[in-house]
């Protein structure tokens, strides 16, 4: 698979602060790519130096467009933090300034603005628009050009749940239509619905990345029981080696298990040493769960 | 080109800066009434303000009514096209959307210098108009220094121009930069030029080197020159036209380097 861009090596310092260090990575084309991240980790610093709205300190990365366009960055749409538009001029207005500098000829704007659900509005000034229509409208934004890339840096931020619902079915949709979409996010349930591959960062720092698929199988397998005595059987747990991790969740206990463990090995192994489940279930591994556990094992 | 009509696109629905330019016209052509006015009074025989209002020394009259008009409202409108994109954080957002820092600056360069072709033109059409309709003698229209006054003009208006962008790039917030940019111009300069620069370096024309005075004394009051070389004071009042000349291109250029300089390097 070839790749719409590679990072190389990219430090950036805020002062003493580091927020990128020797970060590299490599992403595919016509993937939705997501960066996850606690707050502060990088994620929207690593964007802005893509966007060129930030200048990295060292390192480097190169965009590479279908045939070789001259000004990569024109095949780039992106809705960076908070939408950012001139308050007096309308929708359509705006969206004339974003494609006089894409160098479209705006024949896109209506059938954008019908898209995000913007166009009946189309003439009332940004000012008067809420957080979600300003965010609806820096989405049709971004999609103004024919953009190869789409960039979404915490799009739902700020958005009642009626808004999240709105924009998340908007990059869903995009997604669909097989342009490659980077978005960055700590809201974990967000990424795991829209991206197939996604990057893991802290402290400016490259954890893990893959497909949503691998991380998720990389690691251990979370596994809910119980028994007549709880905390009994989360002491033995706690001991076991092959148990990297015990946590109670009301009348459960979870488990991370070294995947190389089966269940019935598990349910062996508790009997053997007095404890009878009452319950044993792998549980559907969520990004969650391994997001926390990687960053917590770091 | 493409750069301008991006810049149309920001502005021409922009309420302050179309009541900032109707003002300007409206002003220009008023204040050359009100001055017509006030010269009916005046009855010094060294300084005959009648002959302002005809041709050629019209031609000055305008360039000094326009030097006001440009400090007032041209810089105003210099502040609010680089203002608006900083505290709507638009100048970001072109950047995210693909235009590159030099050109976001470069746009600015080429409204500000289409702004002073237009208001040169309006000058050069106003000065005309009012010069052939109240000219008791028609057949002098331009003098030989006309051609340098229209120059002069031309650079004054875009220095003010630049002066107010310069001022809003370093404030970022219009209604702050529009305090500072009226307290500098109309005070701050002033007492720095004569309460501090004067008393430190006595007698030296090195205290007209501000940005605002060079401005100030490419198109000053006609007969000002005359008036400075009566008064008693220990130093030149008035820079020459091309002392001043050189003071505002190297100011402007200075101004604008920094904003270009400043904007590629800084994070946005």
């Amino acid at each position: 698979m070839d790749n719409i861009v590679d990072i190389n090596g990219i430090s950036k310092f805020y002062g003493r602060l580091r927020a990128l260090d020797d970060f590299s990575l490599q992403i595919p084309r016509g993937v939705a790519f997501g960066i996850l991240g606690p707050n502060g980790s990088g994620k929207t610093t690593l964007l802005g130096i893509l966007l060129n709205i930030l200048n990295a300190d060292r390192g480097s990365f190169q965009w590479h467009m279908k045939d070789n366009a001259p000004n990569p960055r024109l095949k780039i749409g992106a809705l960076l933090e908070t939408p950012n538009f001139y308050p007096y001029l309308s929708a359509v207005d705006n969206l004339k300034i974003t494609c006089k500098i894409k160098g479209s000829d705006g024949s896109e704007i209506d059938e954008n603005l019908k898209w995000v659900g913007l166009y009946e509005r189309r003439h009332t000034p940004f000012k008067t628009y809420s957080l979600g229509m300003r965010q609806r409208l820096a989405i049709a934004a971004a999609l103004m050009g024919d953009p190869e890339v789409l960039i979404f840096d915490e799009p739902t931020n700020g958005l009642d749940p009626q808004g999240i619902a709105e924009v998340r079915e908007l990059i869903l949709k995009i997604a669909k239509s097989g342009k490659t979409i980077i978005m960055a996010s700590h809201i974990l349930d967000e990424v795991e619905k829209i991206c197939s591959h996604v990057a893991i960062i802290r402290k400016g720092i490259l954890l893990q990345t893959g497909t949503v698929g691998n991380i998720l199988q990389d690691n251990v397998n979370v596994v809910e029981v119980s028994s007549n005595n709880n905390e009994a059987l989360k002491s033995l747990m706690t001991s076991a080696d092959f148990v990297s991790q015990v946590a109670s969740e009301n009348d459960l206990i979870i488990l991370n298990l070294d995947k190389s463990i089966g269940l019935d090995e598990l349910n062996a192994y508790t009997y053997k040493n007095g404890q009878t489940l009452n319950h044993l279930k792998l549980r559907k591994k969520r990004l969650e769960d391994e997001f926390i556990s990687i960053i917590k094992n770091q | 080109m493409k750069l301008l009509q991006l810049e149309l696109l920001k502005f021409k629905k922009h309420r302050g800066i179309k009541i900032g330019l109707i003002l300007y016209l409206l002003l220009m052509i008023g204040g050359y009434f009100t001055f017509k006015e006030i010269s009916k009074f005046s009855d010094n025989p060294l300084i005959n303000l009648k002959a302002l209002n005809e041709f050629p020394m019209i031609w000055e009259l305008m360039a000094y009514l326009g030097n006001w008009m440009a400090f007032i409202i041209l810089g105003f409108i210099g502040i609010q096209m680089v203002s608006i994109e900083f505290s709507n954080k638009t100048f970001r957002q072109n950047v995210i959307s693909g235009l590159s820092r030099r050109d976001f600056w470069l746009s600015k360069i080429i409204s500000a210098f289409t702004l002073t072709l237009g208001v040169t033109v309006f000058y050069i059409t106003l000065t005309l108009i009012l010069g052939f309709v109240f000219s008791e003698d028609k057949s002098d229209v331009f003098s030989g220094s006309t051609g340098m006054t229209i120059l002069y003009f031309m650079l004054m208006t875009f220095g003010y121009i630049i002066i107010g962008m310069f001022t809003a790039f370093a404030i970022r917030r219009g209604t702050a930069a529009i305090f500072v940019y009226f307290i500098y111009g109309m005070f701050l300069e002033n007492f720095i030029r004569w309460a501090v620069h004067a008393k430190m370096i006595p007698g030296s024309i090195s205290m007209h080197f501000y940005p605002m005075n060079v401005l100030e004394d490419l198109t000053p009051l006609p007969y000002y020159s005359q008036m400075s070389n009566m008064s008693e004071a220990p130093v030149e009042l008035l820079l020459s036209q091309n002392m001043a000349l050189l003071g505002a291109v190297v100011y402007t250029t200075i101004f604008i380097a920094i904003m270009y300089r400043l904007s590629v390097k800084k994070d946005i």
